[in-house]
Parts: structure tokens; sequence; C-alpha cells
């Protein structure tokens, strides 16, 4: 049973099994390794991906319940101006410690400033609590979230 | 042994809010494969970092 999938704005044939996780499907066989498996029980928030212009994450719902939705990795988030502006900012504030998290966090912030233009800490806080980050990078991610939304 | 990594960067960081999240003690006991988290694991030591105890 064939799949096709919208990633990345191209339409993409999966021959995984329809029940294998999204994860999986994007990492093992399109090959794009920017979403981590973390947990594989949807607490770490590290294979977060943007669908339909949400964060979703993809470690445990099945491929096929994206089917005919707009799935966007942190692959393709360098398209949109959003996604530009949260990796440049990002990078300016060294937000990235060992980088297993942070293809999740730029998904996430990606869709909290696609949401709201200029959220305020505790909304960022609120919108980031799904994402586990054991670095310690948080007050950078957060300065970050103020240098892409233009508050600083 | 519980070690609060956002301590280091954060001293206005509660730590009494760190018991009080079920979420977190749900996540924290979850195998994951961050290297970091791992890392701490392997030493024996808990971290416990999550948003709300970051300052400012």
């Amino acid at each position: 049973m064939s799949l096709t999938l919208r990633i990345n704005g191209e339409d993409r044939s999966i021959l995984s099994d329809p029940e294998t996780p999204l994860v999986y499907v994007l990492r093992n066989e399109l090959k794009l390794k920017g979403s981590k498996l973390g947990c594989g029980l949807e607490q770490c928030g590290s294979c977060a991906v943007l669908v339909d212009g949400k964060a979703e994450l993809s470690c445990v719902s099945p491929a096929a319940t994206f089917e005919g939705r707009d799935i966007v990795t942190i692959e393709g988030l360098a398209a949109t101006e959003i996604g530009r502006r949260v990796q440049a900012a990002f990078v300016e504030t060294n937000a990235a410690q060992c980088g297993y998290c942070t293809a999740g966090l730029v998904v996430a912030v990606s869709s909290l400033l696609a949401e709201n233009e200029s959220p305020d800490r505790d909304a960022a806080k609120a919108a980031l609590d799904p994402h586990l980050c054991r670095c310690g990078a948080h007050p950078h991610v957060l300065r970050a979230i103020e240098i892409a939304s233009g508050r600083s | 042994m519980t070690a609060t990594a956002i301590d280091l960067l954060s001293p206005s960081v509660d730590p009494n809010k760190s018991a009080l999240g079920i979420r977190r003690v749900v996540t924290r006991n979850v195998e994951c494969c961050c290297p970091v988290m791992n890392l701490f694991r392997s030493a024996g030591v808990q971290v416990d970092v999550a948003w709300e105890m970051v300052g400012g």
C-alpha cells in the first residue's frame, strides 16, 4: 500500500508501512535527518515538524495520518521567511548547544511566531513547554525568540 | 542526586518549582536519545530543567 505525503512543498511517495510513525519515514526512507528521534513517546519535542503551519510531534502518529496535510521539516523551514529569521536568531544567540533538541525548537518557535508575531516570555515558555533541553540552552532560546520577533 | 543545569545560567530560578510539575516527573524518566541527558544519567545525575524554571 503506497502513501503520498506532501513534504517541504513536494509530493513524496512513501513505501513504508502507513502505520510507521512519521519521524521514521522522514529519517529512514526520505533521508530527512534533521528531525530527531528523542524519546519516541511525544515527551521531548525533538521530532517536531510543521503540519499545516503548526508544530506537531512526529514520533508516535502514523505517517498515514499526515496524508493530505502540508508537512514542513527543519530542512524545509529555510524556504520560509519566519524559518530563516528564527534560524538566524538561534545562530546569533548561540541557542544550540549539543543541538539534539534544536531542530524541534526551531520548528516550535517558527510555529509560535506564525501565530503570535511578538510573544512575551510567558507565551514563549508555554509554547516551548513540550520541548526538553538538557544542555540548559533555555535562556539563549528565549533570547532568540525576542530577536526573531523584533522585541529587542 | 538532582542537578539543575539551569541554576548555573539563571540565578532567579525557584528550585521549589521543579517538584511541582507532573509532566516533568514523567518526562524526566523518559528514555531519550539526547546525548546530554544520557551523559548525566551515566554519571548517576538526574537533570531537571523546565522552561518555567528560567528566570526573567
